[in-house]
């Protein structure tokens, strides 16, 4: 059950229009998923449903398992007061965390990748994350709030993106999707929001974008 | 809340009672309290300078006082208030003036409170709380109480007109659909069982023998020749130690009997339709309601000394509540029998046989593995650094007794899913049952631990914006199942 077209990316150059987002959110629209709801039968979840996250998230990961060098600092300390010389003393406190972050880079953070994904059906919207402990986390569209695009510095550099999602009444957003490609989040962001009935929002933001 | 500028709306300001200015200077001492709270660092430079210490013992208090009386009487000749058909107005300032318009379909929650100093002179305190997340409660204070019920029942009715589900609001005590009145035995029976005072004994344990001494030097005082330090020695001692911690008990417990009669004196629920509402209070009245369809959370405790006296407590928590666990801000049953639980249970439409379902003994054995590995990973630690052989035998009795108790608690634990409800049942020594209305559900997790993973098992965390509960260790499938249930339920509340 894919609820969208092919990869915005594909169709898409870097800085694209806001107006092309906007029609690719109209398109969005109108493609029906689990079109069927009624209280005594459901759609179920399914694995398949769940799209990746754009590639660079696996350089976040990795670049962002960087500060665990800076335990060598306390990890130099302690090993200054025995009996070592100044180079093994380096070597080794730049070698344990090193070793830590290969390890990581090299087997957590695919995995971790591989096994974060979002799935938007016509009625609720689906997370699923973690390596080791896995989180599928869900919230139906008629409960979010209001929904935010948020870049850091790293994310910025990577041309990726995170969509928060806030529902009523919760402290803290409730759904951050991590890893997506700046026009797919914005893309899904104008989608939801047209689902809950602000359709004045993405055409104000889109002309906003357009001057 | 926003300020209100209808010019074409004529409004008729009006004042409150001048005994508001007792009810302004209160707040404002309980400001000046939280305000003094910032000022620390001067209090310190104050209290260690001698010049500056004597200037403020010598002209503090009546500063304070002047400041109290000016502010509140400043506060009262400009505070004026305005009633509509739709809402109500608020002007207030001494410096900068504002005017705040609250429409009454906007307002949450609707209080009348009757403080002891306003009880002679027939007067009350409306209490407002608006919709939206500043928690900004509005205070009319002084008015008429007659006329706050007034403005309460006209609020109400705005309010279920505005609703989907029109709620009846009535006169207290006419034509409720059920009502339940506590007695004052029941109320004593609450202070009993709230043992939030009793947690401060072990506490006060390590000090019984600072007690003692100071008992000794009292006694010492007033029958000198009676009890010497050396008269109190082996079993005298102890029975001594036993009897002031035995007195301690009493007095907390009267204490806390006298707490509960305060605030839950003359407690009367009653429900109208879809509205539950209760009134109660020795010295300030309460009156506070809840909407069947507000309601966020419905925590039924069993305390231990509960247990023993056959009593429950129902907590049911709203939208808009702000601190979670905090009694005074939830809408509280304080002593329920079990009957009286099971009525109030139908009226509140919880299942009343839930189907209880264990989760899987491997909880029980990871809650076991959890606390040993702890353990053995300090007694180790410990060990390596050479420990005595007493402290390491003493720390693995406390492991093994905490990681049994863990046990207990897993071994009791139930949970279910029953139609319009998730359930929790959890307590080793007293037992708490949590309720959450899956209408109010705002996000579903499914977590899937390495080890829940291999056994074909998750736990499912349900949210809701009052709280939150986790059916731990259920089947994989099932626990799919529920979510997508739920998550249809949520997404279809609204169409229904």
């Amino acid at each position: 059950m894919s609820d969208l077209p092919g990869d915005p990316l594909q169709s898409s150059a870097p800085g694209a229009a806001a107006q092309d987002i906007d029609e690719m959110a109209e398109s969005l629209m109108t493609e029906q998923v689990n079109p069927v709801l009624e209280p005594d039968r459901f759609t179920p979840l399914q694995e398949a449903d769940f799209q990746p996250v754009d590639p660079a998230y696996l350089k976040q990961l990795r670049l962002t398992l960087l500060p665990v060098l800076l335990l060598a600092a306390p990890l130099g300390w302690q090993l200054y007061q025995l009996p070592l010389t100044l180079p093994w003393v380096t070597g080794l406190a730049l070698l344990v965390p090193g070793v830590v972050i290969i390890l990581l880079a090299l087997f957590w953070a695919p995995r971790r990748y591989r096994l974060t994904g979002y799935c938007l059906r016509q009625h609720d919207l689906h997370l699923r994350t973690g390596a080791l402990w896995r989180r599928t986390t869900s919230v139906t569209l008629n409960r979010i709030q209001h929904l935010e695009v948020s870049q850091g510095p790293l994310e910025r550099l990577l041309g990726i993106a995170r969509l928060l999602i806030y529902t009523a009444g919760g402290s803290g957003q409730d759904l951050a999707i991590p890893g997506l490609a700046k026009v797919r989040a914005d893309q899904l962001r104008l989608y939801v929001l047209q689902q809950l009935g602000e359709p004045d929002v993405g055409e104000r933001e889109a002309s906003e974008g357009d001057a | 809340m926003k300020p209100g500028n209808d010019p074409g709306e004529l409004v008729h300001w009006q004042r409150v009672s001048p005994v508001a200015v007792v009810f302004f200077a209160l707040h404002g001492l309980r400001r000046l309290i939280g305000a003094s709270a910032n000022l620390a660092p001067l209090l310190v430079v104050v209290v260690f300078n001698e010049t500056l210490r004597q200037l403020a013992i010598q002209y503090g208090p009546p500063a304070a006082l002047l400041l109290l009386t000016g502010g509140a009487l400043a506060w009262y000749l400009t505070f004026l208030y305005a009633v509509s058909d739709e809402r109500i107005l608020l002007r207030q300032g001494v410096v900068r003036r504002r005017t705040l318009s609250l429409d009454f379909q906007r307002v949450q929650q609707a209080d009348v409170q009757v403080p002891w100093y306003y009880r002679p002179f027939g007067l009350a305190v409306l209490s407002l709380d608006s919709a939206g997340a500043s928690g900004e409660t509005l205070h009319l204070s002084g008015i008429p109480a007659a006329r706050a019920e007034a403005l309460r029942e006209q609020i109400l009715i705005a309010r279920a007109q505005a609703g989907p589900a029109a709620a009846e609001a009535e006169e207290p005590g006419l034509n409720a659909d059920f009502s339940l009145s506590l007695p004052l035995c029941e109320v004593l029976r609450y202070g009993l069982m709230r043992n939030t005072l009793l947690v401060l004994l072990p506490v006060l344990a390590p000090f019984s023998e600072i007690l003692l001494r100071r008992l000794e030097e009292v006694i010492a005082v007033i029958a000198p020749n009676w009890l010497t330090a050396e008269t109190l020695a082996g079993g005298q001692r102890f029975l001594a130690v036993g009897g002031l911690l035995l007195g301690l008990v009493l007095l907390m417990a009267v204490v806390s009997m006298g707490l509960g009669l305060v605030r839950y004196h003359g407690y009367q629920l009653e429900r109208h339709g879809e509205q539950f509402r209760y009134r109660a209070g020795l010295m300030t009245v309460l009156t506070r309601s809840v909407r069947r369809q507000r309601i966020q959370m419905v925590t039924v405790r069993l305390s231990w000394m509960g247990r023993l006296m056959g009593r429950h407590s129902l907590m049911i928590s709203k939208a808009g509540d702000r601190q979670a666990g905090q009694d005074t801000e939830h809408f509280v049953v304080p002593v329920l029998h079990r009957c009286a639980l099971q009525n109030l249970m139908q009226e509140l439409h919880l299942p009343l046989q839930p189907d209880w379902q264990r989760p899987h003994a491997g909880a029980m054995l990871t809650g076991i593995g959890r606390w040993w590995a702890f353990g053995t990973l300090l007694i180790g630690s410990l060990m390596l650094q050479g420990a005595p052989v007493s402290v390491l035998l003493s720390l693995a009795a406390v492991t093994f007794v905490i990681s049994m108790l863990a046990a207990l608690g897993w071994w009791r634990l139930r949970l279910c899913r029953e139609a319009r409800w998730v359930g929790l049942r959890q307590g080793v020594l007293g037992r708490t049952v949590r309720w959450l209305p899956t209408a109010r559900v705002q996000s579903v997790s499914l977590l899937q631990p390495l080890w829940q993973r291999r056994l074909g098992l998750a736990s499912l965390d349900v949210r809701a914006a009052s709280g939150r509960i986790v059916l731990p260790w259920i089947p994989r499938r099932q626990a799919e199942r529920w979510r997508d249930e739920l998550l249809c339920e949520v997404a279809s509340g609204d169409i229904l």
